[in-house]
């Protein structure tokens, strides 16, 4: 069960690549570290969106490189 | 003393396999599919002193108030009678319109009373003449247009057009097409001699719009392999270009024939340029109607093994079907049912036997006076024909076209062709297979648009989500599919964005047998709500 929206973001993105979540960090490349390609980003997006109940918007997408400008964008719709 | 010129590309009288309508019909602003090559390339001809702008209509509003000396308006015959309109508005408030383009030189008739200057052919032989006239005022009626030689034709003004709104660019390499389908009214403007451009040409055209940004290139070609010997050297330009790219390869999507197929170095070739996706039209699995309609490069093979052959090459297919040839009975529908369910091909684009102004087949049917007076003679909408059938009434042609284009794009049944597909297609080659692993630039805007558009389409039905989980399942096996995989989805999406547009889409027609919607004759009614069988509640 994750405890927060990061850590969400997190085991989803290890699911669907893969890659062991403590190797997942905010620099972690989408494409170049976790060959993420667009089919898969969808996928990892639809499920982000579905399990946190957010939508991420089309500049929002535009801008994703890393880890941590998912995490960015999540942590917009979960003020601390 | 030079002038302002208005190029204008107006809005089709409705979306197409091509275009990028859903866009706007999702609540995104206007895109195009396909950039218009047109108006820039007219644009590139005038003289250069000249105040240009260009407005392409798929994408934002025409300005009725633009103070432009002259109006250029361009188009095609799915364009016809918005050209008109746009041409009235501006004449009425004084302008001086001028009209161009492929619906201008295959029916100037249509279109003379409503401009001040009609161009019947292409641009480039006459375009000094033309605009040196316009300059001085005193200027022809009508000016015809031998066939150019394209050499000569200079780099498109892009940075005239709204590139931000177009999913690819657009490079022509070549006008013509030596086949001579009845049906086809591309060689009765463009002639059937082609005439290409040079590899240098092209090249740099290119590099302007990789510049601009684009990574997805639309080569404008009536037949890109019809010239196996030109063909080539142009593969081997683009290879050695696009595996040089400093941000990454383009995608190339071309048209060709099938015969392309049979050439083992053409298809290597094609796939280490970087050619991504096809456009062939098979037309029918009906021997005798591809016999009749004179599509002889598709006869007397198995269009499926040539097909798989793209596929195994990593190039995607788009595959033209057309119903209602003089040989095609009432079992057609299912006929190309299961034809289209064989092949590794995830989107077709399927529509009734029309017959466009100019062809042999309109000289034909009128002939044989099987002209409709309401009809369309728009090439590629489903649900419409401006001639009457051999072996089916109207409503029994809707009735089964309805039937087959549901059948088709139920997700279901999409989703098998998509893993079809997947599973047939050979590895990434040339420039992709490098940069397989690399980081790449983020998303054009529009493309992170499209991104949405997916995100919704599969979260629109439980079928839907189905449709897509399956299709992830197959494409973990084969990740190289992936850009394929995304391509032909965001197709599906504009494919049921034609369909909702003209009420078509009725998954219930497909219910029933094919033969029992042909007899049922399943249509769209005026209000764009569908009967089956005749009845409403169906």
């Amino acid at each position: 069960m994750s405890d927060s929206p990061a850590q969400a973001v997190l085991e989803i993105l290890a699911r669907e690549t893969g890659v062991p979540p403590t190797k997942i960090n905010e620099a972690t490349e989408l494409v170049g570290d976790l060959g993420i390609d667009s089919p898969r980003a969808l996928q990892v997006l639809v499920e982000i969106e579905d399990k946190l109940d957010i939508e991420v918007n089309d500049e929002e997408v535009a801008n994703l490189r890393t880890v941590g400008d998912i995490l960015e964008v999540v942590a917009t719709r979960f003020p601390a | 003393m030079s002038k302002s010129l208005y190029l204008v590309n107006p809005a089709p009288v409705c979306p197409s396999y091509f275009g990028a309508e859903v866009f706007e019909q999702w609540g995104f602003p206007g895109a195009q599919g396909i950039a218009d090559l047109a108006t820039p390339t007219v644009a590139a001809l005038a003289p250069q002193d000249w105040d240009i702008s260009i407005c392409d209509e798929f994408i934002s509003p025409i300005d009725f108030d633009h103070p432009a000396e002259i109006v250029g308006i361009t188009g095609k015959i799915t364009q016809g009678d918005r050209m008109i309109e746009v041409a009235n508005a501006f004449r009425a408030k004084g302008t001086t319109v001028v009209i161009g383009g492929p619906y201008a030189s295959l029916s100037p008739e249509q279109l003379r009373p409503h401009c001040d200057v009609l161009v019947v052919g292409e641009l480039e032989g006459i375009a000094d003449e033309l605009f040196a006239d316009l300059e001085s005022g005193d200027f022809k009626a009508e000016y015809v247009a031998e066939k150019p030689d394209i050499t000569t034709s200079p780099l498109p003004r892009w940075d005239l057009y709204p590139n931000d709104r177009a999913l690819m660019a657009c490079v022509q390499t070549s006008r013509g097409c030596p086949f001579e389908c009845e049906f086809c009214d591309v060689i009765q403007y463009l002639g059937r001699k082609q005439r290409h451009k040079t590899p240098d040409q092209i090249i740099a055209e290119l590099d302007l719009l990789y510049d601009i940004g684009y990574r997805s290139v639309f080569l404008a070609d009536d037949n890109f392999t019809a010239s196996r010997k030109t063909a080539k050297a142009i593969l081997a330009a683009l290879a050695a270009w696009n595996g040089s790219r400093p941000d990454g390869p383009v995608s190339f999507n071309t048209q060709v024939s099938i015969d392309a197929a049979k050439d083992a170095e053409m298809m290597d070739m094609l796939a280490e340029a970087g050619m991504t996706l096809v456009f062939i039209g098979i037309e029918t699995p009906n021997v005798d109607s591809l016999k009749e309609t004179k599509k002889r490069q598709n006869v007397g093979i198995d269009l499926t093994e040539r097909i798989s052959v793209f596929v195994e090459h990593g190039i995607s297919v788009v595959a033209g079907m057309i119903v209602g040839f003089d040989n095609d009975t009432k079992d057609i529908f299912q006929v190309q049912y299961d034809f289209a369910m064989q092949n590794a091909v995830p989107i077709f684009t399927l529509g009734a036997l029309v017959a466009p102004a100019a062809t042999p087949l309109f000289d034909r049917m009128e002939a044989s006076g099987r002209l409709t007076a309401d009809g369309s003679e728009v090439a590629g909408t489903p649900w419409d024909t401006n001639i009457v059938h051999m072996n089916m009434t109207k409503d029994e042609m809707t009735g089964g076209l309805q039937w087959l284009c549901n059948s088709l794009y139920k997700p279901e049944a999409f989703a098998q062709r998509m893993i079809r597909m997947i599973e047939t297609m050979g590895p990434l080659r040339g420039p992709f297979a490098s940069h397989r692993q690399t980081a790449k630039a983020g998303l054009r805007p529009i493309e992170a648009e499209a991104v949405t558009i997916l995100k919704r389409l599969i979260r629109r039905s439980p079928e839907e989500r189905k449709m897509w989980s399956d299709v992830m399942a197959a494409m973990a096996k084969k990740p190289d599919t992936g850009p394929a995989v995304m391509l032909s989805l965001f197709r599906y999406a504009q494919v049921r964005c034609l369909y909702d547009n003209g009420g078509f889409w009725e998954p219930r027609v497909t219910e029933q047998a094919a033969v029992s919607a042909v007899a049922g004759g399943a249509a769209v009614g005026a209000s764009g709500l569908v009967s089956i069988g005749g009845s409403a509640s169906g």
